[in-house]
């Protein structure tokens, strides 16, 4: 029941002042950033003085040139290998040093792929022939239009500085007429530039609908593969990485398990090729950004292709004076894998668990009489609905603020089911406000069902679930006035809450009304614990489907997660035996004895 | 048609459930694609949802004002603000002073964002300092043990971390380098970081193995209260 | 345009909000209707120009990808739910949406959340050779007990009578202590939301437009 009879504003006040007294007094002398609680960024300050310290460093040393540098790198072996557990898009590049690499030493990845790899991208001649006359199509339609933007915006920009520079000295100059007339160019301008903008967009829309631009992606990649490989050797996504920088398969754990084979040696993973933009594009460069308003990449990606074969070298450039060194590393073929295999305890985990929950679910279905502990909040549920009954008064039911997709917000639904059926009985209102839209779709049917269930369809008022909005606060707003006005005798808080819990909570026991939460929030738990009569804390959410229906096989599958916990408690047991175990022995400095921890650790 | 309406959706929940299940395992190409096509698809369909939504919020207000209800004067607003909110975002109106384009910076959608949902948003917020007393309040006259243990650690953790907290330190240190009796910030961390971390897994592993066990139930149609029923 | 207009606006609809503090009342009436209007409004132009125009319309119409529209019809079947003859057809899209989405929790809150949480619990004792390795190892001691317990508290097929109703107990000490923690920590972040909004009040409107001293 609620403490708060009277105004419940006062009540709300008088605490805050102490509290706000409390916290202000010591923050007299140090202003306000006491109060936030980030800390100030003195990093931000240390940065700021790295350059002076660089600029200060000594001239480097002038050596004198050699007849034949030395080469950036010395390298002793490098291997090209398919990375286990990935998509087939990606190749493992390995090598050692063969001495220390120096400072300023870079590594870069090359590739050299079978030019079949074009084939994919090649237009058919009839595709060419739609491309062509699209492309004509989108010329003339387009006119001068690109011309007359990039002119326009280039007006825009000049009046925008103008009444910048206005605004910045107008407590001094007080012409606010000459701002005010600066500021209706600018706007004259700018809308201009934007209708010129949509005619284009639209020019370009229509381009694509006619399905040109897909067309020219495609012959773009292919113009821009084509020539990279006529040069051979490709860049990649590894380029100019610092040899202090150089990768470790030890850091990849999701593909190569927790401590794979040479964990430590130096490798690097390549996944694209990059193609350059063609001279021959960049020469007509201008022309298709006034023709055809398209801006040319200066740059393709290329995901490596599975079942592809590779030839890879190392590129290794190094600090002035020294020769790039080039490194053959062989050839390599990603492919993909069909089960990450650095998963299978965790798949084994899941699978058993799954299972122990099916069977529990069976056995059930044998014998139906199973026990399952009292639990306060839920007991309380048919008192809160018989008060709400007495007094004349609607039940208010929130579904919590995330999406359906979240397994809180669903048993809040399951919940909902349940609690209507009763509400069906005990005819009272039944409000359900909803956050999400799909949630207030599910609700709606669930309710329904519920009162059908209980032969009382008549008594389903579907305008009484309904959308709110699905922004927090002005939900949390409207759901805070629903409260005040009309009163609801009983509240119940199930699913998932943020900031807004409190809000919610505060408001309804001011209106005295019997208030049951449930929620697996643990930051927002000791607000309903406070402010609520009953709180379903976690997983009691998640069982009160089960508890309120009685149905077996739910009641069942609680047995089943009871049988999860209890495996999950005995590896806690047995891990803390061995630790303390190698704790007495004295062997706690050494290599952990985390045996069964190692079994279930995530990647 | 009963196995159209009975049937087929425990059949799309399984199936659709297991796929998405095994594909996390599977790193293909085409697994991922079919991860990712997933997350689209529902997206799609929140979309259609939010149709479903807007049409509930007119109606529920339409209802208020054709009925006379109390206060459906005020119904008007959320009905005008709507349409404003809704029409500035979809048609280019080139009003003076904003941007012709809908939907872009500038635009007088934006404006009203910047300057009316923004700030009422900040304020309800805000008024949360002022609740959360009067809940502090509601549990200092709550007169049961657990109660009084909240209490206790939230007075600690707050005068903890607040200056005048700081302040106050007293005795010596109970054990090698362990904590003064009163030293609010020391006591402050250690309940966050011990009690508090260590109570929140109890809680969240309890939680989890009932999420997974909630996926299964609703992957093998044994709980789907939520397909409504009947029909 | 409109910033100076803007300022007002957003201090007037501030103080709209703020007097909910004291009760219910019509300015506040007027303020709550009108952020519920616009947050609608808004709500429905970005789930069209943020889903269904790039998503939907976009994907179909210019770039020809045909796939979208099962999406599209599901989501289509949710609207038949104002058709009542046709209302069950949104089941489909239900089950859909909710089995794919319980299908994805199984692996990702096993690998990604309770698998952590498992072995961050469980970790080695420290040698005593200082006086912080003694305090964390007291520290792990009580995080074990307390997690104990506290997984105890919840068991549902066992009445908390007995030992485990003393161990019980225990968890529902831990549990008020962390619920206490998590209390005090939160007001401090409260107050300062608080601050920044008489901040807003004072600098930017008071100062800033009525007396022009900004």
């Amino acid at each position: 029941m609620s403490f708060i009879t009277g105004d419940a504003a006062k009540q709300r006040l008088i605490p805050l002042l102490l509290l706000g007294a409390l916290l202000l007094l010591p923050l007299a002398g140090h202003g306000q950033e006491a109060a936030p609680p980030e800390q100030g960024e003195p990093a931000a300050a240390g940065d700021a003085s790295a350059p002076g310290t660089a600029a200060e460093a000594p001239p480097p040393l002038e050596l004198e040139p050699l007849s034949s540098p030395p080469a950036a790198a010395s390298v002793s072996s490098a291997a090209v290998e398919d990375v286990p557990n990935d998509n087939g898009q990606a190749l493992g590049v390995s090598f050692d040093w063969a001495e220390p690499a120096a400072e300023g030493v870079t590594v870069s990845v090359e590739l050299k792929p079978d030019s079949a790899i074009l084939e994919e991208f090649k237009l058919s001649d009839a595709e060419q022939a739609r491309l062509d006359s699209a492309r004509e199509k989108l010329k003339s339609d387009l006119g001068s239009l690109i011309a007359d933007r990039d002119a326009k915006a280039l007006e825009v920009a000049a009046a925008d500085e103008a009444r910048t520079a206005a605004k910045n000295v107008i407590t001094q100059t007080k012409d606010y007429a000459g701002l005010a007339e600066l500021e209706r160019a600018y706007w004259k301008a700018k809308s201009e530039m934007d209708s010129l903008q949509d005619r284009i967009d639209g020019v370009q829309n229509r381009f694509a609908a006619r399905g040109g631009r897909k067309l020219l992606e495609k012959q773009r990649k292919y113009e821009y593969l084509s020539a990279a490989l006529a040069a051979e050797w490709l860049p990649t996504d590894i380029a100019g990485v610092p040899a202090a920088e150089v990768d470790s398969r030890g850091a990849h754990a999701p593909l190569y398990g927790r401590e794979p084979d040479n964990a430590e040696q130096p490798w690097l993973m390549v996944s694209q090729i990059l193609a350059p933009l063609p001279e021959a594009l960049a020469a007509q460069a201008e022309e298709l950004h006034s023709s055809y308003g398209e801006d040319l990449a200066p740059g393709i990606p290329f995901p490596l292709k599975n079942g592809q074969q590779y030839q890879v070298r190392l590129a290794f450039s190094g600090p002035e004076g020294s020769s790039p060194a080039l490194v053959d590393a062989g050839p390599g073929t990603p492919r993909q894998s069909f089960f990450k295999s650095t998963l299978a305890s965790h798949f084994i985990i899941a699978t058993l668990y799954a299972l122990i929950i099916l069977s529990a679910i069976m056995l059930a279905r044998r014998n139906p009489n199973l026990f399952i502990r009292r639990i306060a909040g839920l007991e309380a549920v048919d008192e809160a609905i018989g008060r709400a009954t007495e007094m004349g008064k609607p039940v208010l039911y929130l579904n919590g603020m995330d999406a359906l997709s979240e397994l809180s917000t669903l048993s809040a639904i399951n919940i909902l089911g349940r609690v209507s059926r009763r509400i069906a009985d005990f005819d009272s209102d039944l409000l359900v406000p909803c956050r999400d839209p799909v949630v207030f779709s599910v609700a709606q049917e669930v309710v329904k069902q519920g009162y059908a269930e209980q032969g009382r369809p008549d008594a389903f008022r579907a305008s009484n679930i309904y959308f709110v909005t699905d922004d927090q606060f002005s939900y949390t707003a409207s759901v805070c006035a629903i409260m005040i006005r009309e009163r609801p005798a009983a509240n119940f808080f199930m699913g998932y809450y943020y900031a807004e819990s409190l809000l919610l909570a505060e408001t309804g026991a001011s209106t005295g009304a019997i208030q049951i939460a449930g929620t697996d929030s643990p930051n927002q738990l000791p607000f309903f614990i406070t402010t609520c009569d009953y709180t379903l804390i976690g997983e009691e959410l998640y069982a009160a489907s089960a508890y309120l229906s009685r149905e077996p096989l739910l009641l069942g599958s609680l047995k089943g997660q009871d049988v999860g916990k209890a495996l999950m408690m005995l590896l806690i047991l047995l891990q803390t035996i061995l630790f303390v175990a190698q704790f007495a022995t004295g062997n706690a400095a050494g290599e952990p004895w985390d045996w069964l921890v190692k079994m279930v650790e995530p990647l | 048609m009963q196995f159209l309406r009975r049937q087929l959706p425990v059949i799309i929940a399984f199936v659709v459930g297991l796929s998405m299940w095994v594909l996390f395992y599977v790193p293909t190409q085409k697994s991922l694609e079919l991860q990712d096509g997933f997350t689209l698809w529902v997206r799609i369909i929140v979309g259609f949802a939010a149709v479903l939504g807007v049409l509930s919020v007119v109606n529920h207000h339409y209802n208020k004002i054709k009925a006379k209800r109390p206060g459906y004067a005020f119904s008007f607003i959320t009905l005008g603000a709507f349409l404003l909110m809704a029409l500035s975002g979809f048609i280019k109106a080139p009003l003076p002073g904003f941007a012709a384009g809908n939907n872009k910076p500038d635009s007088l959608h934006f404006w009203l964002y910047n300057n009316m949902m923004l700030p009422m948003q900040a304020t309800m917020f805000s008024i949360l300092a002022f609740f959360i007393a009067s809940a502090a309040f509601r549990a200092f006259r709550a007169r049961s043990m657990e109660a009084t243990v909240l209490l206790v650690a939230a007075c600690v953790t707050m005068l903890g971390r607040v200056p005048l907290g700081e302040l106050m330190k007293l005795g010596d240190p109970i054990f090698l380098g362990g904590p003064a009796p009163i030293d609010f910030p020391w006591w402050s961390s250690w309940l966050l970081n011990v009690p508090n971390s260590a109570a929140q897994r109890g809680i969240l592993l309890g939680v989890y193995l009932s999420q997974i066990a909630v996926a299964i139930r609703i992957i093998f149609g044994i709980e789907r209260t939520y397909m409504g029923g009947g029909d | 345009m409109g910033e100076t207009l803007g300022i007002w606006i957003a201090a007037g609809l501030t103080l709209m909000m703020f007097s909910f503090i004291y009760r219910d009342n019509v300015l506040f009436k007027i303020g709550e209707h009108l952020y519920l209007g616009l947050s609608v409004g808004y709500f429905i132009n970005v789930q069209y120009w943020n889903t269904f125009y790039p998503e939907v319309f976009s994907r179909i119409v210019y770039d020809h990808n045909y796939v979208v529209i099962v999406p599209a019809v599901l989501g289509f079947f949710l609207l038949l739910r104002l058709v009542p003859s046709l209302s069950w057809l949104s089941r489909w899209s239900f089950a859909f949406y909710i089995g794919g989405f319980a299908g994805l929790a199984v692996p990702f809150v096993l690998n990604g959340l309770l698998l952590p949480q498992l072995t961050s619990t469980l970790v080695p004792f420290q040698p005593a050779t200082s006086a912080a390795a003694n305090l964390a190892n007291i520290n792990q001691v009580i995080i074990l007990v307390a997690v104990f317990s506290v997984l105890i508290f919840f068991f549902f097929s066992l009445e908390h009578k007995k030992l485990v109703g003393s161990v019980s107990k225990v968890g529902l000490f831990f549990l008020m202590l962390g619920f206490g923690a998590a209390f005090g920590t939160t007001v401090m972040a409260r107050v300062s939301l608080l601050v920044g909004r008489f901040q807003f009040l004072i600098e930017d409107w008071l100062m800033g437009r009525i007396f022009r001293a900004g």
